[in-house]
């Protein structure tokens, strides 16, 4: 009988998942000798034995949860007539390709365990074990090994040592295994530094305001039902009216207050545990206060997703505030040092803790919109999970630079493209030096160091200028829209010009105007630009973007005639008369004007004509709220509590017309409809509603201008808009065009590096 | 109405009757009175000299007119160089058709200027360009001073000094926007247009290092030369910018950058820390320094970054401008 001897080579994601654990319950099973080892390449097997087909099938097919295998390779290998199968030592190497886990949710054999009296990890804050805790959020190199991490401060006690060594205990090689005895500690502490018993759970039921170090950086916490903590919240951190995140004892619970479907469910539950953002249930009194979301129809919701947080939940609390402890503006706060200075003030009291954290992450958020998770923002549990490029290979590394506003970062080359973790605003140097921080650490987490540079083509970017400050060349500049475009198409590899309708903010133009509602066809090589919205005056650029009346006033005394524009009027009580003034001059001379084709101003101006919101204190809030009164005016049609004329919820008329080469939608019909209705008294839900089903509409038909193509791309941050997306699905669905969206990056400005990198592997 | 013909400018009679009329009954003094091909003048061995064109529209603005900020504009460029300005020449480019009423006020103003910044104008000249060559009337004037000072120079600027400014910022430019254009503010703003050696003379002591006019591209662009210059960083302070409510209200509405506007009467000084109280102290004491203040400090950092904390305590980077602000929320 010959016995045959393999070499296996796996990697991907394959390492602090349970992988050679696996691996050696497997061949002990099979009766197969040899060992398995970490290198930075990933995982080496060496095998011996007769049951050599159905291991290597086994080895894919019953894989752990959290692994993910992009690649095995096998070779013939020498037979060394091994008596058993162990698992040798973690090899460094010099070029690391192995990917690193996002972090994730404890799981529930750990959460047994914190909560069972007789359990040695009863309590303890830091329980883990390879199928949960903690992996991105503490690495600083690979391969990864505890010493690699910010537990290396941690030297494992004898029980603890015994499990990670044992290859048949649940924290074989966990490499963050820790326990009371050994491993980090909490501590609670009051504003003034002292020292106070417990975890905070009975300071938050007595309306107090926490700060708590989780995962990826500081939380800040309070009671979701108390209205008055919340409002002390809002104030201390000058909050505005943005929306804060809860965290939710249980689906259950969550249920009380909000609707959650089969795959939102799935989305909360699942190992990244993100923000779903969730309808609030319209149907029954709501227990929970309006100013943790003041003026929308959602909330962000999402589960405990470390030991920590279930243990807060030890008391009687259900919902708890947990938002992102920055102050307003600024990275989030993630050392000790940089939370007792700055949250001081802000926070009552201060739950810390000594594990380090090396890459600050911030919670993602999701929402389902047409059956789809869209991601909003893209960081915890999934960073830094790579997309695959299959189907071409990358000419050289490099590094996107992303947008300005909502930045993260991509990293690419070879096959793989790894897309940083949300950082923020730019405008903020503190951004700019987390940004710099990140590019840093996160080259070597991902081992691509980048010879080409992609940035934005706005001249104001900070990321511009970052570019042009650094020494690699060639740097690429990019347009925006085409990024957007290049970034969805390249999520689903399709490499044939495509016809892609991006929906954004604003970016730089071509020529020079701002760019928002386009037309484009082509891939990441070219495009061409097909049509647009009309050009249309935001006076005072981003100042202007405040004031979604002023924009209103703007657009309307462009679109309108003489006539009709008188009639507006009584339109614009809350603009002061000195205002209205400026606003003629402004338009009349062109003082300070950008000429744009945004979608997302055309929202706002609509939120501002109607006066839903007047004032912008977060980004997106004018649509936001616009797109919470037409989905409850909606909710209350369905639901048969409105009389009003439900007959005639149709769109309002636009046109589109060719200019040239390029088809353009022009929107004075739409406007003049819509001030005929302000003027008749139809309720602001109605008519915020028809917008909608109008601008969807009008997506519609400027797609099919081209309908030949069959299939269309939809990129930027309106498709976060879920009414407004979700009825421009229905109108391709009945028209059986295919609709390609962005699946694991955001639609918006997150999702822009990825697309900068693939356009500048075209031009290389 | 009277009005600049192409004659004005031939070198014959009209030209001798505007000089006379004009240049000579409101400028004259005992050299210009030499009347010679060059002007003859006292010197001393270190001398400053700087030159600059004026062209702005309008000619009349609230707070002053083409000829004080053809004064202001050269003597303050000697006074922040540290050096006491003393003579001044003046060269006109007219258009065709310009009233000579309008031309006249702007000599007036040229020559009240000048006494109030204790300068003599000693040379001249006028040309006259036929319509539509130019806008109305252009200056030239060329400046020279003593410098028996010692010498400022950013060079010596060193983190841990005090960056002062003598007074609010942006008025000079908004007073000319709204003018231009017809905007009608809630609260007008007056042109700054001055000249600042009186004031400069006032505070002027051992621990002043650096002085710069911020006129074009203001205060964030002056900064931002400063700080590369000498290799240093800086960081500004929000609330501790004055601005008057007519400034920032404009701003606001235009969405324009109070940092990045015009000032014409306004002095950036960067004094060592022991000197900060004092010389804040006299400014505040002369007519045009009394809302002087530190606006921020030099610091290690990376050479030529400008940083500016917001009152919640974040800091943006001032940057150069290039071009125009334009939008960037997506
Ligand atoms: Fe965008
Ligand atoms: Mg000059
Ligand atoms: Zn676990
Ligand atoms: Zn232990």
């Amino acid at each position: 009988m010959t016995s045959k001897a393999k070499k296996i080579y796996l990697n991907g994601i394959v390492q602090g998942v349970g992988f050679r654990p696996f691996v050696f319950k497997l061949a002990e099973e099979l009766n197969l000798k040899g060992w398995v080892n970490n290198s930075s390449k990933g995982v080496t097997i060496h095998a011996e034995g007769e049951n050599m087909d159905c291991f290597l099938q086994r080895l894919v097919s019953d894989s752990p949860p959290l692994a993910k295998i992009l690649m095995v390779r096998t070779e013939e290998a020498n037979f060394e007539n091994f008596c058993s199968f162990h698992i040798t030592r973690s090899e460094a190497q010099q070029d690391a390709d192995v990917l690193i886990s996002p972090d994730v949710a404890t799981c529930q054999d750990c959460l047994h365990e914190i909560l069972d009296k007789n359990n040695r990890r009863f309590g303890y804050p830091f329980t883990n074990c390879t199928n949960c805790g903690p992996r991105y959020t503490i690495i600083r190199d690979v391969p990864y090994d505890r010493a690699q991490t910010t537990m290396s401060t941690f030297p494992m006690c004898e029980s603890c040592a015994a499990e990670y060594q044992d290859p048949r205990d649940r924290r074989f090689h966990a490499q963050p295994v820790a326990c009371e005895e050994c491993g980090p500690k909490v501590q609670l502490l009051d504003s003034s530094g002292r020292l106070i018993p417990g975890m905070g759970v009975d300071q938050l039921v007595q309306g107090g305001i926490l700060a708590v170090k989780g995962l990826g950086g500081f939380h800040l916490v309070c009671d979701a039902g108390n209205r008055e903590a919340i409002e002390r919240l809002r104030q201390r951190k000058e909050r505005g009216a943005k929306p804060f995140a809860l965290m939710v004892r249980s689906i259950e619970k969550a249920r009380q207050e909000v609707l959650i479907d089969k795959k939102e469910e799935e989305l909360l539950l699942s190992p990244a545990a993100p923000i779903v953002i969730l309808e609030r249930n319209q149907n029954q009194a709501n227990l929970l206060p309006d100013n943790i979301a003041p003026g929308i129809h959602t909330l962000g919701m999402m589960l405990p997703y470390t030991p920590i947080h279930h243990l807060l939940f030890k008391g009687p609390l259900d919902f708890l505030i947990m938002t992102s402890a920055n102050l307003s503006g600024r990275p989030l706060i993630y050392t000790n040092e940089e939370a007792l200075t700055l949250l001081n003030g802000i926070a009552d009291y201060i739950l810390v803790h000594d594990r380090d954290i090396y890459h600050p992450c911030d919670d993602s958020v999701i929402q389902r919109i047409g059956g789809e998770a869209v991601y909003f923002r893209r960081a915890r549990g999934y960073v830094p999970l790579p997309i695959s490029l299959t189907s071409s290979k990358l000419k050289k590394s490099i590094l996107g630079l992303g947008g300005d506003l909502k930045n993260a970062f991509c990293l690419a080359d070879d096959q793989r493209a790894f897309v940083s973790q949300y950082l923020g605003d730019m405008e903020s140097f503190e951004t700019m030096e987390r940004f710099q921080q990140e590019l840093e650490s996160f080259q070597r987490v991902v081992n691509v160091t980048p010879t080409v540079i992609a940035y934005d083509q706005h001249p104001n970017y900070h990321s511009t200028r970052f570019a042009l400050e650094q020494e690699q060349q060639p740097k690429i500049p990019i347009q925006h829209h085409h990024a957007h475009l290049a970034s969805v198409l390249g999520e689903w590899e399709l490499s044939d010009p495509t016809l892609g309708i991006i929906c954004d903010g604003t970016g730089f133009g071509e020529d020079r105007c701002i760019w928002g509602f386009e037309v484009l066809y082509g891939n990441a090589a070219s495009y061409e630009r097909k049509g647009h919205l009309e050009y249309l005056p935001l006076p005072g650029g981003d100042a202007g973007a405040k004031h979604p009346v002023r924009i209103a006033y703007a657009y309307l005394k462009t679109l309108l005639t003489g006539e009709e524009w008188t009639k507006t009027l009584p339109l614009w009580h809350s603009l002061l008369p000195n205002e209205r003034k400026i606003l003629d001059r402004q338009l009349e001379k062109d003082i300070q004007i950008f000429q744009t084709s945004s979608a997302g101003r055309l929202f706002d101006a609509l939120s501002g004509l109607l006066g839903i919101c007047t004032e912008v204190t977060y980004e997106g809030q004018a649509a936001i709220e616009l797109e919470s009164t037409a989905t409850l005016f909606l909710r209350q049609v369905n639901s048969g509590g409105k009389n009003e004329g439900t007959e005639d919820v149709s769109e309002y008329p636009y046109e589109i017309r060719l200019e040239g080469n390029e088809y353009i939608l022009g929107v004075a019909p739409l406007f003049q409809a819509i001030v005929h209705d302000c003027l008749q008294g139809v309720s602001r839900g109605k008519i915020a509603y028809r917008f909608h089903l109008t601008i969807a509409g009008a997506i519609t038909a400027l797609a099919m201008q081209f309908q030949h193509h069959g299939q269309l791309a939809l990129s930027g941050g309106v498709f976060q808009n879920k009414l407004l997306t979700e009825a421009v699905l229905q109108n391709f669905k009945d028209k059986n065009i295919k609709v390609i969206r962005s699946r694991t990056l955001p639609p918006g400005d997150g999702g822009l590096a990825f697309g900068q990198v693939l356009i500048a592997n075209e031009v290389l | 109405m009277e009005r600049i013909m192409m004659a004005h400018g031939s070198g014959g009679r009209l030209s001798h009757e505007l000089i006379h009329s004009l240049f000579q009954k409101y400028l004259g003094n005992s050299f210009l009175d030499q009347m010679n091909d060059a002007t003859i003048v006292p010197g001393q061995e270190q001398l400053a000299v700087t030159t600059d064109s004026f062209v702005v529209s309008p000619l009349f603005f609230r707070g002053g007119n083409i000829g004080r900020l053809a004064v202001c504009g050269t003597v303050n460029d000697l006074a922040v160089s540290g050096a006491a300005p003393k003579f001044l020449s003046l060269a006109l480019i007219l258009e065709e058709g310009l009233p000579l009423e309008e031309l006249e006020r702007i000599i007036q103003s040229v020559a009240d200027t000048a006494k109030e910044a204790g300068i003599s104008i000693v040379c001249g000249d006028t040309k006259v360009v036929e319509r539509g060559s130019a806008d109305k009337l252009f200056i030239n004037t060329t400046g020279i001073g003593y410098s028996n000072r010692y010498f400022v120079n950013p060079q010596q600027i060193q983190p841990g000094d005090g960056i002062l400014i003598t007074g609010t910022i942006g008025d000079h430019e908004i007073a000319i926007l709204s003018d231009r254009e017809g905007l009608e503010f809630e609260t007008p703003v007056t042109s700054d247009c001055a000249p600042l050696n009186g004031l400069i003379d006032s505070f002027f002591q051992v621990g002043v290092k650096c002085m710069r006019d911020p006129t074009r591209g203001g205060v964030a662009t002056t900064l931002n030369e400063l700080a590369q210059q000498a290799g240093v960083s800086m960081l500004l302070k929000e609330e501790s910018l004055p601005i008057l409510p007519g400034v920032k209200g404009a701003c606001d509405m235009l969405g324009l950058d109070p940092l990045y506007l015009a000032n014409e009467g306004k002095a950036l000084v960067i004094v060592k820390p022991e000197a900060v109280e004092s010389v804040l102290q006299v400014m505040h004491a002369h007519p045009l320094g009394h809302r002087a203040a530190q606006i921020g400090v030099v610091q290690e950092g990376k050479p030529g970054l400008v940083l500016l904390e917001t009152p919640l305590g974040g800091k943006r980077i001032v940057g150069m401008l290039e071009g125009e602000h334009l939008p960037r929320i997506c």
